[in-house]
């Protein structure tokens, strides 16, 4: 029976899968920068995000009822339109010239045609059995064969999708403890999570914990994809697979891998809007640099989709990053002014078409901007204790490992490389989303998401993918400097 | 080896008998308890009011944890009580504990070498009891732990795995040290937990191995490269070690949660800290989901319950208070000893009455759980 259930993940993602990807290879234009299985993982990742952003307001808009049927009428509107758009661009740059190099395909690889010594690929061998065998039993497990009793999980995703999947329809509001209905504040979270598993239900014809829990495992392992290819674009297959075996050895991040919340899918998203502006700067030609920035520009955008803090937190760090990239690049003469423009229309027009709607949906109902509380009114306070939490957290708790002491230790014996190469794109993004987030629990009534190890816990899993890619990074520059 | 003291070689223990009749050596002081007759079965106190007894002490040794075997009918929290030697302190430390009433004789192991301000040169130790206590004192034995067996306490603390726990989601304890089996078998029970973070010793580690390097390196012994592999392959055993630590404690929830839910008999399945909640709900929503809205009851201050059942009951939905609570006609209480039916068929609740309608279980669960109807 299980198999069965989860044999619904097919066609529930077939149609998002194929949007993403037909939207990704369109954005790559004539510079194809993905690896062919990393464009399929991040078109998972970003169709699923794309679709249910769509089919939201198409929902709310039409006041269609949310069956197969729509479903599958919106994603395959979804995909032809992006057919039609694939194939305007492609007829449009064959008429201009023939496609760049794929930056891609150029770092030829492979963990077994590269000769290894056995005690290498033995180690390899054990560290990938082990990271499978950690991720199969726990998330089959915690996702699959036990229900989910965490208090996002009952509270906010699995309950939203199964008012969505129940009602047909967005429905905003919940009887209360005292049975008065009234607008649940939770409703106030982008719906991509709870909507993608309205539609699993949808395509399934029952709520089933097993099947709609399992998307949870699909964006956890995507992640872990996305920050392999990067790594080994930049720093080949060896570095590759230990950035992979890094991300899948940090605890906190296996359980939230592994458990219905929704903070390693909002990771999957800021390393792929962060990483593509990383591979701009660092890119040979120009066409893979806009190849890159068009992508960053969509994974930017539909951070907004994906969790509140998005909007409020990384969005304005990543075009703040991007802005900066950008005047960089033009004054290195690596791009033209005019690239520059387009540029910033891609990202004004993406992040304009996810942010505006959102926004005015928000506004329209009243609901309050800011994470798990409003930022409004907010009064400033010292609270005491906040920087023994976050010490104990980030260095003397299980979890992550050693993963803080190796990046501190890398950033300074690693300096010039963090500070004055591109990898400064992902060092600054870190240092700001990080120290930029300090002061709110050290001065407001936000302290309680350090002291109690809440917000301040997830906050460092959403950016975890990028601290293992810079730390993967640094040590490979170590590294090669040491063998020189 | 025979130049190494007697302490260090060996666990040692100081008993307080007290069976036979015997007192145990030493100036006792007995303020507050209104009886305290040394009996052949034990020191018998019974007492109307809160009192204490302490006796002098000179250990002459590290204590790490005190065991008391006694008897109590009577659950109540004591306190274990001694002198600073320091002129700064002039009353007495104290660490409560708590006795849980049962017929039967129990041993009460408590750990010390946690506790805060625990000085084994004290000069004075006892034990305080509240008004109404009735026990049978049997033994108090103070054991201290010699510095191999310290050892391997720590080494086997820091492979203990605490349990999956709501907030296993925002944080993991981790490894954490302790050097007496009496605080390693208690120290996921506090939160945080007793003890030191196991990642002092391997911050330690690194940071001696770091300043041998550099002074080997700065004294031109080995080459700097050469440092820097040392350094780099003992920070990723480390790693290895901690992902092994962390790994096989994520496996052991996913153990638990497949011994004691997933392959469990039926009627018997319990996940986690929620025992019998998913398989009670389970059985019950039958009957809630067609009298939505239904009153739920569940343990007091945790409101995952309610949230729970919301979620797994929807589109029935419950309710705990308001018009609401009081119109529901069906109910599921789960975990709450305080409510029950009393004679007159009403819901009470501590005592006080939350439904007047003549209500009856329908089915009783484990975990002082009912599924309730009233009739009105």
């Amino acid at each position: 029976m299980l198999q069965v259930i989860l044999f619904w993940l097919i066609p529930g993602l077939f149609l998002p899968t194929l949007a993403g990807v037909l939207a990704i290879r369109i954005l790559e234009g004539r510079a194809p920068v993905l690896f062919k299985f990393e464009r399929i993982t991040l078109g998972f990742v970003l169709g699923v995000t794309l679709t249910m952003f769509i089919t939201f307001f198409a929902q709310i808009l039409t006041g269609i009822k949310l069956t197969v049927l729509s479903h599958l009428i919106i994603q395959i509107s979804t995909v032809i339109a992006i057919v039609l758009l694939y194939k305007i661009t492609k007829n449009k740059s064959n008429e201009e010239k023939k496609p760049a190099a794929s930056a891609g395909n150029k770092i030829h690889y492979s963990l077994f045609t590269i000769h290894y010594s056995f005690l290498t690929r033995s180690i390899i061998l054990i560290l990938i059995v082990w990271s499978l065998l950690k991720i199969i039993l726990s998330s089959a497990t915690f996702l699959v064969l036990t229900p989910s009793f965490l208090d996002d999980a009952v509270d906010n995703w699995n309950l939203r999708g199964k008012v969505f999947f129940t009602e047909r329809r967005i429905k905003l509001d919940l009887p209360n403890e005292k049975g008065e209905t009234e607008i649940y504040p939770l409703s106030a979270y982008p719906p991509t999570v709870p909507l993608i598993k309205a539609e699993l239900s949808a395509f399934a014809g029952k709520w089933d914990e097993g099947l709609i829990n399992s998307i949870h495992l699909l964006w956890y392992l995507s992640t872990i994809i996305l920050v392999y290819f990067a790594i080994k674009r930049s720093a080949g297959g060896i570095f590759a697979l230990l950035g992979a075996y890094m991300l899948t050895s940090i605890p906190l991040y296996l359980m939230h891998g592994t458990n219905p919340y929704a903070d390693a899918f909002l990771s999957a998203h800021i390393f792929a809007a962060i990483s593509m502006v990383y591979f701009a700067v660092t890119a040979d030609n120009p066409e893979e640099k806009k190849s890159f920035l068009r992508l960053g520009a969509l994974s930017a955008a539909l951070l907004i989709f994906t969790k509140n803090e998005a909007l409020l937190i990384h969005l304005p760090v990543i075009l703040a990053i991007t802005a900066v990239s950008l005047f960089w690049l033009k004054k290195k003469n690596k791009l033209q002014t005019s690239e520059c423009v387009k540029i910033i229309y891609w990202y004004s027009g993406f992040v304009l078409a996810v942010a505006l709607p959102w926004i005015i949906f928000k506004l329209a109902n009243g609901f309050a901007f800011g994470n798990a509380q409003a930022l409004s009114g907010i009064k400033l306070s010292w609270h005491p204790g906040i920087m023994k939490a976050v010490f104990y957290n980030t260095f003397l708790e299980g979890n992550w490992l050693l993963l803080f002491p190796l990046l501190l230790i890398l950033l300074v014996i690693r300096r010039k490389d963090a500070f004055k190469t591109p990898l400064l794109v992902l060092t600054a993004f870190l240092l700001i989303i990080y120290f930029g987030q300090m002061p709110l629990y050290m001065f407001t009534f936000l302290y309680t998401e350090a002291v109690n190890q809440t917000g301040y816990s997830r906050g460092l899993v959403q950016i975890v993918p990028i601290i293992v890619m810079l730390a993967a990074l640094l040590l490979e520059k170590l590294i090669r400097q040491e063998q020189v | 080896m025979l130049a190494i003291p007697f302490s260090i070689s060996a666990k040692q223990s100081i008993v307080w008998d007290f069976t036979g009749g015997k007192t145990p050596p030493g100036k006792w002081e007995v303020r507050g308890l209104e009886q305290a007759v040394p009996e052949t079965g034990g020191l018998a106190i019974q007492t109307a009011k809160d009192g204490y007894m302490t006796a002098n002490t000179d250990f002459g040794q590290d204590i790490g944890a005190v065991t008391i075997t006694l008897v109590s009918t009577k659950s109540m929290e004591s306190v274990l009580l001694w002198k600073e030697i320091t002129s700064s302190h002039s009353g007495y430390r104290q660490l409560p504990f708590y006795i849980e009433g049962s017929e039967e004789e129990q041993i009460i192991s408590i750990d010390l070498s946690n506790a805060w301000k625990w000085n084994p040169r004290t000069q004075e130790f006892g034990i305080a009891l509240p008004s109404g206590a009735e026990i049978l004192i049997k033994e108090i034995r103070f054991d201290g732990w010699n510095v191999f067996e310290k050892a391997g306490n720590a080494a086997k603390s820091f492979w203990k795995f605490d349990r999956f726990t709501p907030q296993s989601i925002n944080f993991l304890w981790g490894p954490w040290i302790n050097f007496n089996p009496v605080a390693r078998g208690d120290m996921y029970m506090m939160d945080p937990p007793l003890g030191i973070p196991g990642m002092w010793i391997i911050y330690a580690s690194l940071a001696l191995l770091g300043f041998a390097l550099s002074a080997l390196t700065l004294a031109g012994k080995i080459g700097r490269a050469k440092a820097t592999t040392i350094f780099a392959g003992v920070f990723a055993a480390l790693w290895l070690v901690l992902d092994a630590r962390m790994g096989l404690e994520i496996l052991s929830y996913a153990k638990t949660d497949l011994n004691e839910f997933v392959f469990a008999e039926e009627g018997s399945r319990n996940l986690r800290i929620f025992r019998s909640f998913p398989e009670t709900a389970q059985d019950a929503l039958p009957l809630l989901s067609n009298n939505s809205p239904y009153f739920f009851i569940g343990p007091e201050g945790k409101s995952l319950y309610f949230s729970a059942m919301r979620y797994l009951s929807y589109p029935a939905y419950p309710v705990s208070s308001g018009p609401g609570f009081e119109s529901a006609k069906t109910g599921l209480v789960f975990a709450n000893a305080e409510t029950g039916i009393d004679e007159n068929g009403n819901l009470v609740k501590s005592g006080k009455i939350i439904k007047a309608d003549p209500c009856e279980i329908m089915k009783k669960y484990r975990d002082d759980s009912f599924l309730v109807q009233c009739s009105k």
